[in-house]
């Protein structure tokens, strides 16, 4: 089944799946408790603390959100690779190796994450979703049985994972926290760029999916994603117009692709929670 | 980076790669760093003309956005000169296509800067690319793929020292443009490299940061304007 079907099939459904949206957003409600209850020990220990310790249960709670949504996205690229290889999805050794090299990267980015939180307050740091992800939109996807919705699927995980932690930078002001986020986000970025290239490759050139985000464009029809995607179609900047700055022939496009966009917390919760299973009898 | 001193407000000297060392010394010796004046006797660039004074990049956020601003100007003339002297014979029409994206990004970027900079921004920098066969596709390539990755671990060194939020943002919106640049380059050169091949990536899946010092010693070999580097 390619893609293009996946994609009919989808926007012949809409009804249904503005319902699966609704109970979509029931499950964010209870997972942002989740997230909050996880929380609250070191919240609750930091008032017996001393008062200077405040700062740093915050910026825990923000390496926890992070460390929330990494795990996700590591989760993705394991189960990508075996269902990959046990699948025969992967059309030459060089995707699979693709795969591989990216789940790594995953893999060590919620390490460093886990180790990083718990080396500031012990056993802190937020442990996979119990219950699992969910990458098939209910079942909507075929996303480990074709291989072209896979790659659709990790390009909108890693595109929206670069978003997630440039959205927490100003969180880290002037702290070694800021380096080791921009250089995750920076390695996402290379990782987002391939993936984009092995889309426009297997479809012949024809996905047109650049290494960069034109605009709000996903390249994937399918209208959960946007969200994404929303605001990377910016074209000002500091409060300049980009188009045709300095008199330069910058165009709308080139402006929006110059720049990638941060996505705040709660935009990120959003998107976190389309991948959450609610209970263990989904999984 | 020690783990003890994560949440600790002052950022620490980065540890510099290896086989910067003599690099670094120059960088960190008073602080000072005449990048390009070596490089001026092999120059035949017309548009060469440093200024004898050289710029000035102060140790605050107008520095780190100067610095930021220099090496957009480099970047952009570069790929400027890319079309000025005509793609490489075997350039695929998506390499155009995606060459010419990436030039109008750096030229986004340099313009934003300066307009931010205002009168504060350092003049216009010279280079030097007559060392550069822009007919050869590897020896292209080779160099853009120099100054994507120095655009991408120079921003992500620096950027801690930002005190301005605006200007840390702005410099993470651009930080991952550039590392998207920088994979697509790679991937021009051997396919899959996006993210490996000289250690760009470093322990735990990190990009390897680099200091300003580094990265001007690497950027001296194209940039004939003098840069007193003061920079944190």
């Amino acid at each position: 089944m390619n893609l293009k079907h996946i994609l009919q099939e989808l926007s012949q459904t809409d009804n249904t799946d503005f319902d699966k949206s609704e109970q979509r957003r029931d499950l964010l409600k209870s997972v942002t408790r989740k997230l909050a209850l996880t929380a609250i020990p070191f919240a609750v220990g930091a008032s017996t603390e001393k008062a200077a310790a405040k700062t740093t249960n915050t910026s825990l709670d923000t390496l926890n959100f992070l460390l929330a949504f990494q795990h996700m996205v590591a989760a993705y690229y394991k189960a990508a690779v075996t269902a990959g290889i046990n699948n025969s999805l992967f059309p030459s050794t060089d995707a699979q190796r693709a795969f591989e090299t990216i789940r790594d990267y995953e893999a060590a980015h919620a390490a460093f994450l886990t180790q990083t939180i718990n080396a500031a307050s012990p056993n802190a740091a937020v442990l996979p979703n119990a219950n699992g992800y969910d990458y098939t939109l209910d079942g909507a996807l075929l996303t480990f049985n074709d291989y072209k919705t896979m790659l659709a699927v990790a390009q909108v995980l890693e595109d929206t994972a670069i978003r997630v932690f440039k959205g927490q930078l100003d969180s880290f002001v002037r702290n070694n926290i800021v380096t080791d986020l921009l250089n995750i986000q920076s390695v996402k970025a290379r990782c987002a760029a391939h993936i984009r290239q092995m889309r426009t490759t297997i479809a012949g050139g024809s996905a047109k999916v650049k290494p960069w985000v034109t605009l709000n464009q996903s390249g994937v029809a399918n209208t959960v994603f946007a969200a994404g995607y929303a605001g990377e179609e910016a074209t000002m900047q500091y409060g300049i117009n980009i188009t045709g700055i300095g008199g330069q022939a910058v165009s709308a496009t080139a402006a929006s692709e110059a720049f990638d966009e941060p996505l705040t917390q709660q935009q990120s919760m959003d998107i976190l929670n389309m991948f959450l299973y609610q209970s263990q009898s989904r999984s | 980076m020690n783990k003890n001193e994560i949440f600790s407000e002052q950022p620490s000297e980065e540890i510099l790669p290896k086989g910067h060392s003599r690099r670094s010394f120059l960088g960190l010796a008073g602080g000072l760093l005449a990048v390009g004046s070596l490089f001026n006797a092999s120059c035949d660039n017309k548009d060469n003309n440093p200024n004898p004074e050289g710029v000035l990049l102060t140790q605050d956020d107008i520095g780190i956005l100067n610095y930021a601003y220099a090496l957009k100007q480099l970047e952009a003339a570069f790929y400027q000169k890319i079309f000025d002297t005509g793609v490489y014979n075997t350039a695929t029409s998506e390499e155009i296509a995606l060459l010419t994206d990436i030039r109008d990004h750096e030229v986004a970027h340099r313009e934003l800067l300066k307009a931010i900079l205002g009168s504060k921004a350092i003049d216009a920098l010279s280079f030097n690319f007559a060392g550069i066969n822009f007919k050869d596709k590897k020896a292209v390539l080779d160099t853009a793929k120099l100054l994507e990755d120095i655009g991408v671990s120079g921003i992500n060194g620096v950027a801690v020292h930002v005190v301005n939020t605006d200007y840390l943002k702005l410099l993470g919106k651009i930080a991952s443009v550039e590392a998207r640049h920088a994979a697509y380059i790679r991937d021009l050169l051997i396919d899959g490299t996006f993210a490996s091949g000289d250690a760009q990536v470093g322990m735990n899946g990190l990009e390897m940061s680099k200091n300003p010092s580094v990265v001007l010693a690497a950027a001296s070999t194209f940039i004939t304007t003098q840069i007193i580097n003061r920079l944190p």
